[in-house]
C-alpha cells in the first residue's frame, strides 16, 4: 500500500500516470452526473456530463500521445496512484447541487491537479519527464482559469440548507 | 490495469445511494481491486444482507446474492463451502454485520471461513432512516436516541480480532484508491478477512461530511505484528483514527477442516441405521 516513488518516473510512465488521472476525473464526473439524474436534478446532471466530456476529450488526447510515443505495453498499474488527483471528491456533492457549486467543485479539482504537478516538479529527476510535467502543469492552469471565468460569471452560491426543503439535521 | 478496465466489473444499474454517500467510493474501490488482481467475473460472488450498503451486489457484474438483513454471512459460508474456488465477498452495513448479524460475524471469524468481509460502517442505520447502530458514538442523537445514545459503541476490529479473524483492516470510503489497495490485500488473504470501511452517511449523520477531516492517518503497508492483542491496541489507541492493515496471520481455514472431516468420514463411516431399525426401536414397537 506504499505510494510509488514518482521522483523516478520516466516520460512514458508520467504519461501513463496522467492518463490514470484523467480517466478517474472523467469517470467521477460521469458518476456525479448519474447521481444527479437518479435524484431528478436534470440541470446538474447535464453540467456534470459536459464536464465528463471535457475530461474524456483530454484523456483521449493523452492516450493518442501515448500510442504515438511507444509500442511498449503500459507499465503503470492503476493502483500505482493511491491518491485521487483531478477527480472531485465524493463528499463534494449533494442532491440539490447548483451550477455554481458544480463549477466550484470543478475548479477545486483542477487546482488539485496543478498542485500535483507543481509538487512533482520539485522531485522529478528525468529531464524529458520534467518537460512533459511542465506542459501538463500549464494545461491544468489553463483549465483552472477557464473554469474560474465560468464560475465568476454566475451569482454566488447559496448555502446548502437554503436550497434544501428537508435539510439533514445534525445529531451530535 | 486502469480505471477503464475496472469499469468492466460494473453493471448497468445506476446506484440509488444519496449523492455524497461513502458507499460510492467502496464500489469504486472494489472494482479497482478486482481489476488489479485481474479476477474473472465468473469467479467472483458478492453477497449482502439488507441496507443501503447491501445494494452493492446489484451494481457489480458478477454473481451476487442480496440476502436478508443480518444473514449475509451464513449465505456466504454456504456458498464458499459448496464452491470453494469462488472468491466470496460479503458486503454489509454496520447494522447488518455487527447488530442483527453480530452472532454470525463472531462465528464466521472464529471458524476462519475464507471470506472477504467489507463492512460499510456509516455509524447509523441508513436505509431505515437514521436509527442508532452498534457503532454510533456515545451521546450522539439519532431518531432512536433523541437524548443522546447511552450505548457505548463497539469497536469492530477489536470484536473481529477477539473472535479470531485472521485479517483486520480499516479503510475510508472517500479514499477509494487506498481502500482498493487494502481490499487487494484482503482478497489475497486466505481466511476470514475484515475490512471495516468508514463510509459516511451525509444524510442521517450530516456532521460526518466534515467530521473526519484531518483525523484519519494511514498506517504502514503491512502489520508489524502477528500478535492480535497488540493489533487491537494499535487499532484503538493511536491519535485520531488510524487506517490500514492492523493484523494478518496465516491459519487453517474452515474449508480445510471440513475437507479433513470428510476424508475421515469416508474412512470410518458412522454406522447408519435403516428406517425399519429405527421404527422397530420406538417404544411400544418392539414388543
Ligand atoms: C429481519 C429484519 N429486521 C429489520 C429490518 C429493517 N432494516 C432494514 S435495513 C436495516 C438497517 C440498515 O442499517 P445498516 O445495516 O447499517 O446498513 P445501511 O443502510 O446503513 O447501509 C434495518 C433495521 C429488516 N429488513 N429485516
Amino acid at each position: 500500500m506504499k505510494q510509488k516513488d514518482f521522483s523516478m518516473l520516466n516520460l512514458l510512465e508520467l504519461l501513463e500516470i496522467a492518463i490514470l488521472i484523467e480517466e478517474e476525473a472523467a469517470e467521477r464526473f460521469g458518476v456525479f452526473s448519474d447521481q444527479m439524474a437518479v435524484h431528478h436534478n436534470e440541470e446538474a446532471a447535464r453540467l456534470f456530463r459536459e464536464l465528463q466530456a471535457h475530461e474524456a476529450a483530454h484523456l483521449a488526447r493523452l492516450q493518442e500521445k501515448r500510442r504515438r510515443a511507444s509500442d511498449l505495453p503500459i507499465s503503470v498499474k492503476a493502483l500505482d496512484l493511491l491518491e485521487s488527483v483531478e477527480a472531485p471528491p465524493y463528499e463534494c456533492v449533494h442532491y440539490k447541487m447548483t451550477e455554481c457549486e458544480i463549477f466550484e467543485a470543478a475548479v477545486a479539482a483542477e487546482q488539485n491537479a496543478v498542485a500535483f504537478y507543481e509538487n512533482l516538479l520539485k522531485r522529478l529527476k528525468d529531464e524529458e519527464a520534467r518537460d512533459l510535467a511542465r506542459t501538463f502543469l500549464e494545461e491544468e492552469k489553463r483549465h483552472v482559469e477557464l473554469l474560474e471565468n465560468k464560475r465568476g460569471a454566475l451569482p454566488p452560491c447559496a448555502p446548502l440548507c437554503d436550497q434544501d426543503d428537508d435539510p439533514p439535521v445534525p445529531h451530535a | 490495469m486502469s480505471t477503464v478496465e475496472s469499469k468492466t466489473y460494473r453493471s448497468d444499474l445506476k446506484p440509488v445511494w444519496c449523492p455524497g454517500c461513502g458507499d460510492f467510493g467502496v464500489l469504486n474501490a472494489l472494482t479497482l481491486a478486482f481489476a488489479d488482481l485481474a479476477l474473472k467475473p465468473e469467479h467472483l460472488s458478492v453477497i449482502s444482507g439488507i441496507g443501503c450498503s447491501s445494494r452493492l451486489p446489484a451494481y457489480i457484474r458478477n454473481y451476487g446474492f442480496h440476502a436478508i438483513h443480518g444473514r449475509a454471512l451464513p449465505v456466504a459460508a454456504g456458498l464458499k463451502l459448496a464452491r470453494p474456488e469462488l472468491h466470496v465477498i460479503v458486503t454489509m452495513g454496520d447494522g447488518d454485520a455487527y447488530s442483527i448479524g453480530g452472532n454470525h460475524f463472531l462465528h464466521a471469524a472464529r471458524r476462519n471461513l475464507d471470506l472477504t468481509c467489507i463492512v460499510m460502517d456509516n455509524r447509523i442505520y441508513g436505509m431505515t432512516k437514521g436509527q442508532l447502530s452498534p457503532t454510533t458514538p456515545l451521546k450522539d442523537r439519532t431518531h432512536t436516541s433523541p437524548y443522546g445514545s447511552i450505548d457505548p459503541p463497539l469497536h469492530p476490529l477489536v470484536v473481529a480480532l477477539g473472535a479470531g479473524a485472521t485479517f483486520a483492516a480499516r479503510g475510508f470510503g472517500w479514499e477509494p484508491r487506498r481502500l482498493a489497495a487494502l481490499i487487494v490485500q484482503a482478497l489475497a488473504h486466505r481466511g476470514f478477512s475484515v475490512v471495516d470501511v468508514i463510509s459516511p452517511c451525509v444524510v442521517f449523520r450530516p456532521e460526518d461530511r466534515t467530521a473526519f477531516k484531518g483525523k484519519l492517518t494511514w498506517t504502514n503497508e503491512a502489520p508489524e505484528t502477528e500478535d492480535r492483542f497488540k493489533a487491537m491496541a494499535r487499532a484503538t489507541s493511536e491519535k485520531g483514527l488510524s487506517l490500514g492493515l492492523f493484523f494478518q496471520k496465516e491459519a487453517p481455514t474452515y474449508e480445510d477442516a471440513i475437507k479433513g472431516e470428510m476424508e475421515a468420514a469416508k474412512q470410518h463411516p458412522a454406522p447408519v441405521r435403516g428406517l425399519d431399525e429405527i421404527v422397530a426401536a420406538l417404544p411400544g414397537r418392539g414388543e
